[in-house]
């Protein structure tokens, strides 16, 4: 195959073409051996004015070895495609600029620095008509200002870096026009003098110094705040040496008219670049936008094929940000090959994960419907015995199969639940109460192996939370928060413990942190004794009634200062001295007490009892539901 | 039926109107009446004739494209999706392509290969394009430094 084409002759680019083959070869095959005036002039000043000897001394050594090349089946070709060979070599001509005439200019000059053999092609003067039909190209670009080439012109347009440090800038920022260049804001005060610096202002000729339409300069944003107008060294000496050569006041005048006109072009010009920067930039912006939604879609018809279009949609924006969509690449069947597995494993995890919280989020809705209508009939019924908690209800067979069998699209409404309550609450309490009592019964005996169950309910059999260490009697562990903790929900995971507000349904009730201990046992034995009442028959009620009032003389001699149990601090009382109420007595077991014998000083302790505290706690009777501050249900439980 | 001999010898058949997509091979089945001769072409492997003949059977019937009167025109890369599937997968061999098409004078084929190149150069980097084609970067730092700041003082060409 020739180098030359053989297609029509009305494509080829006629005279341009033959020039540009003419390089081509030159540059491949005598890479740099310039002589022939045709093949350089399109280069730069600075590259055109560089020393002979060095250019001669590159074209001899590359001459030298192209000159004795290699047959080609032995010659190495560069690359999977061979670009630099093939382009030069086999391609014809008018191939190559069908190709480089898709282009825009910001690619001729990406592609003019790849290599020395490309650049020597691009940068030819026979090259115009390619930048210049890839400027056209580009839709509404700004013509090429006479002062710039066209290779100049597109490094300004459209290579996005500082001039002077190779920073990377916004394609509208850091571009002075005036100066034919893009500077970064840290290089601008390096480079550029202030405009109205008086040392510059002072080198500049007296006629047009203060000429704002003459002496070009540029206003810059250094930062949100300082707004700077910088001149140029460069600019002003070079049109410093062109005024001091004119001769007369004609010419000068002449001069000042000609570069008022060019700067006013230019900013004319600049005015244009700018405005068509921004359309670019929106433009592009939109483009991107159309080219995701458009692989949106077809990835959304493919995944239609194999089915998982639906979850992709119900996924939405998650789908549409996920990195194998988000791009912006149209989607090819090669490309779909590459991401359709990826894509089908995360939309089937997320079909698992979304499908785990609606179940999740289901069961727990109906665990808090029959929660509040647990709640409900709990308000109605009588508390002083053992009651199942709404834990031990949930775990219930047939409201844990009514929960979680029940197919998760059918709503479970709060009337069904109750009637369900109602309907086997009573069987559920009898088959609970014993069970429970018994758990209790059990823990007593590893203490006090001879206990019955009628020991529970004496005054002396006192139970430990090991938890709070709170002291209970029966029936109060039955109520006490430490012994329903939170539920684990097999096959939910603990997920709905992660979110805030979240609904989290209790445990059935466990007495796991009760302990019922020896020494609690003796002390409360004493305290009974002390009130005159028997140890084996008085219950926690007959205790309630004797009321028995208790002086710790250990606290009393201890502590400095005296501090007390919540009900009987007693600060008046010099020295000092530690009442309390019997509830608080376990607390000072191994301390030294004194029970219910204060003779005449009684009614000065109750007298100096606190009775009102700052906020008091609300309580509800466990019989009647009344709910009553703590001082009223006091009164309210004696009337009773 | 006409049998085109691709250059490394290997027989390939088709049909009149699949064949004249290409020019060249339109004004030659004008000359060459009997079908039972095959048409040598030299200057094409049987790999991409097998790739061309594959682009020809897709697009007959299609109208032949004719040539460009305004060669300014505003020149921009649309390509359909059965064709950029057709060269994208045949990326290794796109430059063969272009050159048989250009030598069997298969305009639209031309087109394609000369767009998927041009896309494939288009909004790159200077470095993405040398990876891309693995063009060996022959510049010295210095006169890559060189090069970007060449054009630092604009003056006229």
């Amino acid at each position: 195959m020739t180098g030359r084409s053989t297609r029509a002759p009305e494509n080829q680019p006629g005279n341009a073409s033959d020039d540009l083959q003419m390089q081509l070869n030159h540059a491949l095959t005598f890479a740099g051996s310039r002589e022939d005036d045709k093949i350089r002039d399109f280069e730069d000043a600075e590259t055109r004015h560089r020393p002979r000897k060095r250019m001669k001394k590159s074209d001899t050594q590359s001459g030298s070895k192209k000159n004795q090349r290699m047959p080609a089946q032995f010659r190495k070709v560069r690359g999977k495609l061979g670009l630099l060979e093939r382009l030069a070599k086999d391609i014809p001509l008018d191939v190559i600029f069908e190709i480089f005439c898709h282009l825009d200019p910001g690619d001729l000059l990406r592609l003019s620095r790849t290599s020395k053999n490309l650049r020597e092609i691009l940068l030819s003067k026979s090259s115009q008509s390619i930048w210049r039909t890839a400027r056209e190209n580009v839709q509404d670009l700004p013509p090429c200002p006479e002062d710039l080439n066209e290779p100049q012109y597109a490094r300004i347009m459209f290579d996005y870096s500082c001039y002077v440090c190779s920073r990377k800038l916004r394609a509208i920022d850091g571009i002075l026009w005036a100066f034919r260049m893009r500077c970064c804001k840290n290089c601008v005060p390096r480079v550029f003098p202030s405009y109205f610096e008086p040392d510059f202002v002072e080198a500049q000729p007296v006629e047009y110094r203060k000429k704002t339409d003459i002496l070009p300069s540029e206003i810059y944003f250094l930062n949100s705040n300082a707004i700077h107008q910088f001149g140029s060294h460069e600019v002003a000496a070079r049109l410093k040496s062109q005024f001091e050569v004119l001769q007369t006041e004609e010419d000068r005048q002449a001069w000042m008219k000609c570069k008022s006109e060019e700067l006013k072009a230019l900013r004319e010009h600049a005015n244009l670049c700018d405005t068509w920067l921004q359309a670019r930039l929106h433009q592009r912006a939109f483009e991107l936008i159309d080219i995701r939604k458009q692989r949106k879609a077809a990835i959304l018809d493919r995944l239609e094929k194999v089915g998982w279009r639906e979850e992709a949609e119900i996924m939405y924006d998650q789908f549409s940000n996920h990195k194998l969509v988000k791009q912006s690449k149209k989607l090819t069947d090669y490309g779909w090959n590459n991401i359709k597995s990826q894509l089908m494993e995360m939309l089937s995890n997320h079909k698992t994960e979304r499908l785990a919280r609606e179940r999740r989020r289901c069961i727990l809705a109906r665990y808090k419907t029959l929660h509040k209508e647990y709640d409900v009939v709990l308000r109605t019924s009588d508390l002083r015995e053992p009651f199942p908690t709404v834990g031990d209800v949930l775990n219930n067979r047939l409201f844990h199969d009514l929960i979680w069998d029940t197919p998760y699209d059918e709503e479970i409404l709060p009337e069904f639940f109750r009637l369900k309550l109602l309907e086997f609450l009573p069987g559920i309490i009898d088959e609970w109460k014993p069970k429970k009592i018994q758990d209790l019964l059990a823990i007593m005996q590893r203490s006090v192996p001879n206990a019955i169950t009628s020991d529970m309910r004496l005054a002396s059999s006192v139970f430990t939370c090991s938890t709070c260490c709170k002291k209970v009697h029966f029936p109060q562990m039955f109520y006490h928060r430490c012994c329903t903790p939170i539920r684990q929900l097999n096959g939910l995971g603990n997920e709905q413990c992660q979110t805030p507000n979240s609904y989290t349904p209790p445990g059935p009730w466990r007495p796991d942190s009760l302990v019922f201990n020896i020494s609690d046992i003796q002390a409360m034995k004493r305290l009974i004794e002390a009130c005159n009442l028997d140890p084996n028959t008085s219950t926690i009620h007959d205790l309630h009634s004797a009321d028995p009032l208790i002086e710790c003389i250990s606290c009393a001699q201890d502590r400095t200062p005296l501090f007390s149990s919540l009900r009987s601090f007693i600060p008046h009382f010099s020295p000092l001295r530690y009442f309390m109420r019997w509830q608080s007595m376990l607390e000072h077991s191994s301390c030294k007490l004194k029970i219910n014998s204060f003779g005449e000083e009684i009614q000065a302790v109750l007298a100096s009892e606190r009775r009102y505290i700052y906020y008091q706690k609300m309580m509800c009777c466990v019989h009647c539901h009344r709910q009553l501050a703590e001082h009223a249900m006091l009164k309210h439980l004696k009337d009773m | 039926m006409f049998t085109l001999l691709s250059e490394d010898g290997i027989s390939f058949q088709a049909e009149r109107d699949v064949l004249e997509r290409s020019v060249l091979l339109k004004n030659m089945l004008e000359d060459v009446q009997d079908s039972s001769n095959s048409i040598p072409l030299p200057n094409v492997a049987s790999a991409v004739l097998e790739k061309v003949l594959h682009f020809c059977e897709h697009h007959r019937g299609d109208p032949l494209p004719v040539p460009e009167e305004d060669e300014t025109r505003m020149r921009k890369i649309v390509i359909e999706d059965w064709d950029y599937d057709f060269i994208s997968a045949n990326c290794d061999i796109v430059f063969e392509i272009i050159m048989a098409a250009n030598y069997l004078d298969i305009k639209d084929l031309l087109d394609l290969g000369c767009k998927y190149v041009a896309s494939l150069i288009k909004g790159k980097s200077t470095e993405q394009i040398r990876e891309l084609f693995h063009i060996v970067n022959d510049l010295t730092p210095e006169e890559e430094e060189k090069i970007k700041k060449e054009n630092q003082w604009a003056e006229a060409v």
